[in-house]
């Protein structure tokens, strides 16, 4: 299932609709994080999606074109670090103990 | 192509599970992705590669190349549990070593008496006559006794002030006092004062060349940036520093005199002129620093006020033109690149306390004021000179070691100090050659945990390394530049 995005008010806010299947709310949340400082950000749920309503700060129009090739590559390079993230927090884990342990 | 329990295949695209991830952070870097693991190795490599290794596309029959070098850079490993574990463990603790002892830093401040008033002073001095600003003799009693009380081997007592040759007396107490400490030969002691040393005389030189002592001064750049910046009477400032610096180099020796320039904005147009006036005075080094929004540095927003990205532009020409002198064949360092540099060309971690995780504060440095208080940094201590003892840890005329280092402030600075916790931080590529600064945070932002967006440490930092890995990936006689610096 791919994300859907809205326009409205002459293109100064924006509906994302992402997935759930796709993108959970962990992602989506340290994606949006580094949007915060230009975006004023709103997260919804509903069955299946994922809302995400964003208004800039300046009050200005989105860039549609930019802005969706961004938060689609954003949320693409969230999920992989969360991939990479659950994958190595075991070996992380013994990496770190083992490290100061040695030093008893 | 045989199956096998090790891949399965679908179309002709044999997708291996013959390998586990370690822990790498990535991030995009100019239309490829730059991965970065735990223990600060990195690699720069074709879009979509982060993509390929997650989900196993990665062929290490035709990706070789690829595929051996995340092996041999620790970013895969083909056992479940890699037989170089203790290998790893032990590069991870090596860049954490500034925890293998406690705070080896111990800043005092003897007064807050200045004879200057440099626009962007970061401590509100008060006027050279009023010696109420004056640190006492019970005080510093209590003071050693604290800072010896660290388990650190080599102890560093910096003095800060004000001026602190207004108060030589009470350096000359600290130094004398400090020997009674000092069993054989532990801890190692070395002395600093942080000076601008308009007042040194003969007697006081006489004394820091006795006890071995290091000077620290302050020079802007040449007499037309100097003067503007670090008022003095009859604009004698910059000549007045100049000679003496000279003096000291004479008498002290070239490596026991260093100097430090504070960028403002009108030091920005003078890049060249800077590096040229540490170079003429036979420093082999400068360290770049833009303004810290403290004390009066927040009150002469005018002359101080400049944005990240000019900082960023003054300090990429002025790296530039310093890379150029060294390959002409000459030795000058850019300070602040070479603390970055260590991090990212060896294993080991450095002493700079502004760029650590866990922070520099507390673990590496700790602050003494005139009046017994002590703070976690000298930044801490600005603002309380300002009004906001927030950061303050404990006085030493009132409270013990324990109380002082492991107390509540101490115990809620931690919550905020390793940027492996914090957001934003936590994803970042950078993470490993970069740091926390709850101090900053706070200072700038009104929290300790800060919000990376809008930080401006955190674009200062991410944009200063990034410049530094196109440089290095750029030309290889630069990488060997940078290696002769951290090679120092």
């Amino acid at each position: 299932m791919s994300i859907l995005i809205k326009y409205s008010k002459q293109n100064k806010i924006v509906k994302l609709l992402i997935p759930k299947k796709s993108y959970s709310k962990e992602i989506i949340i340290r994606c949006l994080y580094w949007y915060l400082a230009d975006y004023e950000i709103e997260l919804k749920e509903s069955w299946n999606y994922n809302i995400v309503i964003m208004k800039s700060k300046n009050d200005k129009y989105f860039d549609t074109n930019s802005f969706e090739n961004k938060i689609k590559q954003d949320l693409l390079d969230y999920s992989l670090r969360q991939i990479i993230a659950d994958e190595t927090k075991n070996i992380k884990d013994l990496i770190i103990a083992k490290a100061f342990a040695s030093f008893e | 192509m045989k199956k096998s329990d090790k891949h399965n295949t679908y179309s002709n695209i044999a997708v291996f599970k013959d390998y586990s991830l370690l822990p790498f952070n990535y991030s995009q870097f100019h239309n490829k992705e730059l991965i970065v693991n735990l223990f600060g190795d990195y690699l720069i490599v074709q879009n979509g590669t982060v993509d390929r290794i997650i989900n196993r596309t990665l062929n290490k029959y035709n990706d070789n190349d690829i595929y051996t070098d995340l092996i041999s850079n620790n970013f895969i490993t083909k056992e479940t549990v890699p037989i170089n574990l203790n290998v790893l463990a032990t590069r991870y603790r090596t860049k954490k070593g500034l925890l293998n002892y406690f705070t080896g830093l111990h800043i005092v401040v003897p007064t807050l008496r200045c004879n200057q008033a440099c626009i962007y002073c970061q401590v509100s001095h008060v006027s050279s006559d009023d010696c109420s600003y004056d640190i006492d003799f019970r005080t510093i009693d209590n003071v050693l006794d604290i800072i010896f009380k660290s388990n650190n081997p080599s102890i560093t007592i910096e003095f800060q002030g004000g001026e602190p040759l207004l108060a030589f007396d009470k350096i000359k107490y600290v130094v004398g006092r400090s020997k009674e400490y000092i069993k054989n030969d532990l801890p190692k002691v070395t002395f600093v004062i942080c000076t601008n040393l308009t007042l040194l005389n003969d007697e006081m030189l006489n004394y820091i060349k006795e006890n071995n002592i290091l000077i620290s001064t302050s020079l802007d750049g040449p007499k037309i940036v100097h003067n503007k910046n670090r008022i003095f009477t009859k604009n004698y400032s910059y000549k007045s520093t100049v000679e003496k610096i000279i003096k000291c180099q004479k008498v002290l020796g070239q490596d026991r005199v260093s100097a430090l320039m504070t960028t403002t904005g009108y030091s920005l147009n003078y890049w060249k002129e800077i590096i040229d006036e540490y170079i003429s005075l036979g420093f082999h080094e400068i360290f770049l620093r833009s303004i810290n929004p403290y004390g009066f540095a927040l009150k002469n927003c005018n002359e101080n006020l400049y944005s990240v990205d000019d900082f960023i532009d003054f300090y990429k020409k002025a790296l530039d033109y310093i890379i150029e002198y060294n390959q002409k064949g000459n030795y000058f360092v850019e300070v602040y690149a070479k603390i970055i540099l260590s991090k990212i060309l060896t294993p080991f971690s450095n002493g700079f306390v502004d760029l650590q995780s866990p922070a520099g504060l507390i673990n590496s440095v700790a602050v003494y004021n005139y009046n017994g208080n002590v703070y976690p940094s000298d930044e801490a201590r600005m603002l309380a000179e300002m009004g906001d003892d927030y950061f303050l840890l404990g006085n030493v005329n009132r409270d013990n070691y324990y109380d002082i280092f492991y107390g509540s402030k101490s115990k809620e600075i931690a919550n905020t100090w390793a940027n492996e916790c914090l957001n934003g931080c936590v994803d970042c590529a950078f993470q490993t050659y970069c740091g926390a600064d709850p101090v900053r945070n706070y200072s700038t932002q009104k929290d300790m945990y800060g919000f990376r967006p809008t930080s401006s440490f955190c674009k200062k930092n991410k944009m200063i390394i990034e410049y530094l890995l196109e440089l290095i990936e750029s030309d290889k006689k630069i990488e060997l530049i940078f290696n002769s610096w951290v090679a120092n």
